[in-house]
């Protein structure tokens, strides 16, 4: 397991003369700032050792939340892969029944779309990536970071202090990006304990609170604790988006054949 | 009246320290006082057309645009798209903004060789002449753009801001002024739009008041300076007004009130009215000193003489402005509240601050020899004094009493020509009131040529317009037949040529499925399944961000059909909701669909019903309470009778005149019936209560009428010409309603005066001379005072 000692580096150091105690000081900001950075990343590593895995099918409901309260809700089932180097991705729609066979595959920067009503398969922009995922408030890059991405690619924290979140002990994570991305940072709630984020702060790029997302109904899946209930909230329209995990299979093993347009054809 | 008077002279230092430790007081609460011209808080928060509103721009977003137009030679041109892409870019940046739709940002669902995309509609900006001029067909020729976001000429671009959810619509339309006040780019620019005409007409109607106050308050010190001759004859009735206009201000921001372009001419009113209040008195506590009496006994034998009158004055006013109360327009109820206070301020100062300071003031020789006041004050035997600087102005007064009295005399003879006159007068009164028009479009309030009115005509002829009418349809949207609904709906709503293209998620489909069939002009329709239906509407949730939000709730159980309003006078709208009812009727009725219509324009719509309804409502209020004091006052139901008719047929008068003239009936000059009503019956009053002191004194018939216009006359003259000169004023505004309503009061007070002086006497003969021969005696009451 891992320890937060950050904090007593240097506390034994007392200096008599002024200049020695400058010294110490300025060594002790240095060490505790690296320190404190060294715990972030790791803290971070052990989240995305958690949450990531490679392959995964998942059967979730996905519902949206308009500001004024309206909903809509969808049953889909989530089949993603990252062992072959690029992050693929099926989406299987299982209800309602009007859109029931709906398919979207994600392959690299290519994005497909089967609509059984039309019985063919058409490409969608590439762009549509950047945005939401499927209308939602999470995007498809907040997705990614949850399921075979992790966070520890395109962010690096600076450990802040440790906090409770409810019921639970929680270390507070600063998030900066490392690379272009749509945030400018995130504050991350890590339960000390099962290592999973309980709350994140999304900050947009003009510095402003954008999202926040909050994890609850934890359960174990192929042993691994996973947050079967995600709320992901926009803070500045008011919308929000609730993810209900039904199912997850940590050890899935997919067929190459699974991610191509041919099997999206297929359907089911 | 005696003991109040006695406690003012005996602690004069206490009300005048009293009263300005008030008006401090107020005027830092007066500060907070702003100014609305959002047509919302025009009407009660719970009333139907708000509510059904707010929910709309609660569930679809902002029902109000702002728009900025580019007009240029040719906007298909590099320089037409740069121009428009930067001024995008700029708007786009103006905090509260949430959209801007322009052709460098619209979204098209587009068909491709490879499949499908929600994007803009310009990839790239056209390089060449020829790919200019293919866009140029491209765009022109499709009906979701031609009028909407380009002119069908191509000559000016439009770009739709909408505003942010809970941002200050008027906030953010200076922030957008601001960049196009500062625009120094290719072609010409246009703002308009509900928000930025709000914004424009708060501002100018404040600069307009700046200027206007000032010129009625130096006209009112001209009068009262011409009355008394004296420096304190002008600043004791002159602090009076600006007292109680500092007193109202401050009541209204302490209640958190707006001022509003209704309530915007209080302040002309309060000075014009205020202080005359003012006058009488004085001119009664400088009669007393002429008696010799000392200061104090001046006021305290003033004050009982002539307070109560002035009291019952004052509260016939108030009860012609508390009428308004009566309406359901919150703005309305408003102004009357704060118009009957700021009289009742008025009043209380002249009846307490003014007398204490004047108590206080040492005597000048002048005020003793002075007694100009008298002439005005109505209080008979004046002028006989001619000795001073004044001579010149006695000399009119004479001409003017030499008028009078002739006239008092042929009265008896003409009474017969005097009805007859009345009588064509009032036919053709009512002959107009068919023609009057009500007004409830902000946007007539700007002059033709002024620059928002410019700007507002320019988007009306070269786009569809800048006004909307919103629909929302209730029920299962992805059913096909519902979808067919609406899409046989708007044919017919574009058929009427009251609105440009009809724009709604029937639109986006059809563009959906021909884009899915490579652009197959055969599939542009509504896709006949409600599975295909449903996949399409998923296909473009994933591909554009909020892209249906517009058209469409979450749940699909509502959507919205928006359409530009090309004619937006209160006769357009009236025709564009009754052709809209009957397609609902046609279209929507047989499926039960619930429907409803909303926009600015079908509030405006309401507010003009809410105005007549007011209006009428509040008139006979005011008339019943008038005559009610009248009657007291009097003690003669006679007397109240006739002077309440007086009135009535004035404000008849008045609204013929609108109809012949069109002036339309608006929120403004809907104010002229309650100032008529209660200003108006003070003349009456006068006239009334002369002939029963006339017949108390033992002159009957003829001859007491003759006296009576003789003396009272010029009491009444003199008091019209200050009343209307303060409203005469307004005439010079840069608003055309308030110019009207300049006009109209000129002419109601005018007709309440001249009324008063022919009619009432004329009618006072026919019946007491009807009487005298049933009876021996003839009626009198004693009454007053």
């Amino acid at each position: 397991m891992l320890r937060i000692n950050g904090v007593q580096i240097g506390q034994k150091d007392e200096g008599n003369g002024k200049w020695m105690l400058g010294l110490i000081l300025g060594v002790f900001l240095i060490g505790t700032g690296t320190v404190a950075a060294l715990a972030g990343n790791e803290i971070l590593a052990e989240v995305d050792t958690v949450m990531q895995s490679d392959s995964r099918s998942m059967s979730q409901t996905m519902t949206l939340f308009s500001a004024s309260g309206q909903s809509r809700t969808r049953e889909l089932q989530v089949f993603s892969d990252s062992t072959g180097g690029e992050d693929q991705m099926l989406v299987r729609f299982i209800a309602p029944a009007d859109v029931r066979g709906t398919g979207l595959l994600m392959d690299g920067d290519d994005m497909y779309l089967y609509m059984p009503a039309l019985g063919r398969v058409r490409r969608i922009a590439g762009h549509a990536k950047q945005g939401s995922f499927m209308g939602s408030d999470f995007s498809y890059v907040d997705m990614e970071q949850f399921g075979t991405r992790g966070f520890a690619v395109d962010y690096q924290a600076i450990f802040v202090e440790t906090q409770s979140v409810g019921d639970r002990e929680a270390y507070q994570l600063q998030l900066e990006p490392t690379s272009d991305s749509e945030y400018s940072k995130l504050a991350m709630w890590v339960d000390s304990e099962r290592y999973l984020p309980l709350q994140i702060h999304y900050f947009d790029k003009q510095g402003e609170h954008f999202k926040t997302l909050t994890t609850s109904e934890f359960a174990l899946f192929d042993d691994r604790w996973t947050a079967t209930n995600m709320l992901m909230e926009n803070v500045q329209s008011g919308t929000k988006t609730e993810i209900i995990v039904e199912q997850v299979d940590f050890n899935a093993a997919f067929e190459a054949s699974i991610f191509t347009t041919r099997n999206l054809e297929r359907g089911q | 009246m005696r003991r109040w008077s006695a406690w003012v002279t005996g602690w004069p230092r206490l009300f005048v320290a009293m009263s300005i430790l008030v008006t401090i007081l107020a005027a830092w609460f007066a500060m907070d006082v702003t100014m609305t011209t959002d047509v919302k808080d025009f009407f009660p928060a719970d009333h139907e057309q708000v509510v059904t509103y707010d929910e709309i721009e609660r569930t679809f977003g902002s029902a109000e645009f702002i728009m900025v137009a580019l007009e240029m030679e040719d906007i298909f041109t590099s320089l037409g798209f740069e121009t428009i892409a930067q001024l995008t870019r700029d708007l786009q940046g103006v905090p509260g903004i949430s959209d801007v739709r322009s052709l460098t940002t619209v979204e098209e669902v587009k068909g491709t060789d490879w499949g499908v995309e929600v994007g803009p509609l310009l990839d790239a900006v056209p390089q060449t002449d020829e790919e200019f001029q293919r866009l140029r067909l491209t765009v022109l020729n499709d009906p979701m753009y031609s009028g909407s976001i380009v002119s069908p000429d191509g000559t000016a671009a439009l770009h739709v801001l909408e505003v942010e959810q809970g941002a200050d619509p008027v906030t953010v339309a200076h922030k957008v002024r601001d960049i196009v006040g500062s625009y120094s780019g290719a072609g010409q620019l246009y703002l308009t739009g509900t928000p930025v005409l709000n914004a424009i007409l708060a501002e100018s109607m404040k600069t307009d008041l700046k200027r206007l106050l000032p010129l009625v308050l130096l006209l009112v010190a001209v009068i009262l300076f011409l009355f008394f001759r004296t420096v304190r004859g002008v600043v004791l009735p002159f602090l009076t007004v600006m007292m109680s206009l500092v007193w109202t201000l401050g009541l209204m921001g302490l209640l958190e009130r707006q001022m509003s372009p209704l309530n915007a001419v209080m302040p002309v009113i309060l000075v014009s009215l205020g202080n005359a209040y003012g006058i009488y008195l004085l001119a009664r506590f400088n009669e007393g000193l002429k008696q010799g009496h000392d200061r104090i006994t001046a006021v305290q034998k003033g004050m009982t003489s002539v307070g109560v009158a002035v009291l019952l004055a004052g509260s016939t006013t108030m009860a012609g402005f508390l009428a308004t109360m009566s309406s359901e327009i919150t703005q309305m109820r408003d102004f009357g509240l704060f118009t009957a206070i700021g009289v009742a301020s008025a009043l209380f100062i002249s009846l307490s601050f003014v007398p204490s300071l004047w108590v206080l003031l040492p005597t000048t020789a002048r005020e003793t020899h002075n007694n100009k006041g008298e002439a005005e004050s109505g209080s008979g035997g004046a002028n006989r004094n001619r000795k001073g600087k004044g001579a010149k102005r006695q000399l009119r007064i004479g001409t003017l009493e030499r008028w009078l009295t002739r006239w008092g005399e042929a009265l008896p003879r003409r009474k017969g020509a005097v009805l007859l006159v009345t009588g064509l007068l009032v036919l053709g009164a009512l002959a107009g009131l068919p023609r009057i028009s009500t007004d409830s479009n902000f946007f007539n309030f700007f002059d033709p040529d002024s620059q928002p009115r410019v700007a507002y005509d320019l988007v009306a002829d070269k786009f569809s317009g800048s006004e909307s009418i919103e629909i929302v349809v209730r029920g299962d949207i992805q059913d096909p037949a519902v979808l067919e609904a609406m899409e046989a709906f708007q044919e017919g709503l574009e058929q009427t040529g009251l609105v440009g293209t009809p724009q709604s998620v029937v639109n986006v489909l059809k563009r959906t499925n021909r884009a899915m069939q490579e652009g197959d002009e055969a599939y542009y329709a509504l896709p006949e399944h409600r599975d295909m239906v449903a996949q399409y509407l998923l296909l473009l949730e994933m591909s554009g961000d909020g892209f249906l939000d517009r058209f469409l709730t979450m749940d699909y159980s509502q959507a919205r059909i928006q359409a530009l309003v090309t004619d937006s006078s209160s006769e357009g709208t009236r025709r564009l909701f009754a052709a809209v009812e009957d397609l609902f009727e046609i279209h929507f009725a047989p499926l039960a669909l619930d429907v409803t219509q909303t926009g600015i324009i079908a509030l405006l719509d309401a507010l003009a019903d809410l105005i007549i309804d007011g209006q009428v409502k509040s008139l006979w209020w005011a008339l019943g309470a008038v005559f009610v004091i009248v009657r007291l006052l009097l003690g003669s139901w006679q007397g109240s009778f006739l002077s309440t008719l007086l009135v009535f047929l004035t404000i008849l008068g008045n609204f013929g005149l609108m109809g012949w003239l069109g002036i339309p009936l608006d929120i403004v000059t809907v104010l002229i019936s309650s100032i008529g009503v209660g200003v108006g019956i003070d003349y009456s009053i006068h006239i009334y209560s002369r002939y029963q002191e006339e017949q108390r004194a033992g002159n009957h018939g003829s001859l007491a009428v003759s006296r009576t216009i003789a003396s009272t006359g010029q009491a009444i003259f003199v008091n019209a010409l200050a009343v209307i000169s303060g409203f005469v004023i307004l005439v010079t505004s840069s608003f055309p309603p308030f110019r009207y309503f300049g006009s109209l009061v000129t002419a109601t007070m005018a007709t309440a005066a001249l009324g008063s002086l022919t009619l009432l006497p004329a009618l006072i003969l026919l019946l007491d001379g009807r009487r005298a021969k049933h009876r021996s005696k003839s009626t009198e009451i004693h009454g007053q005072q």
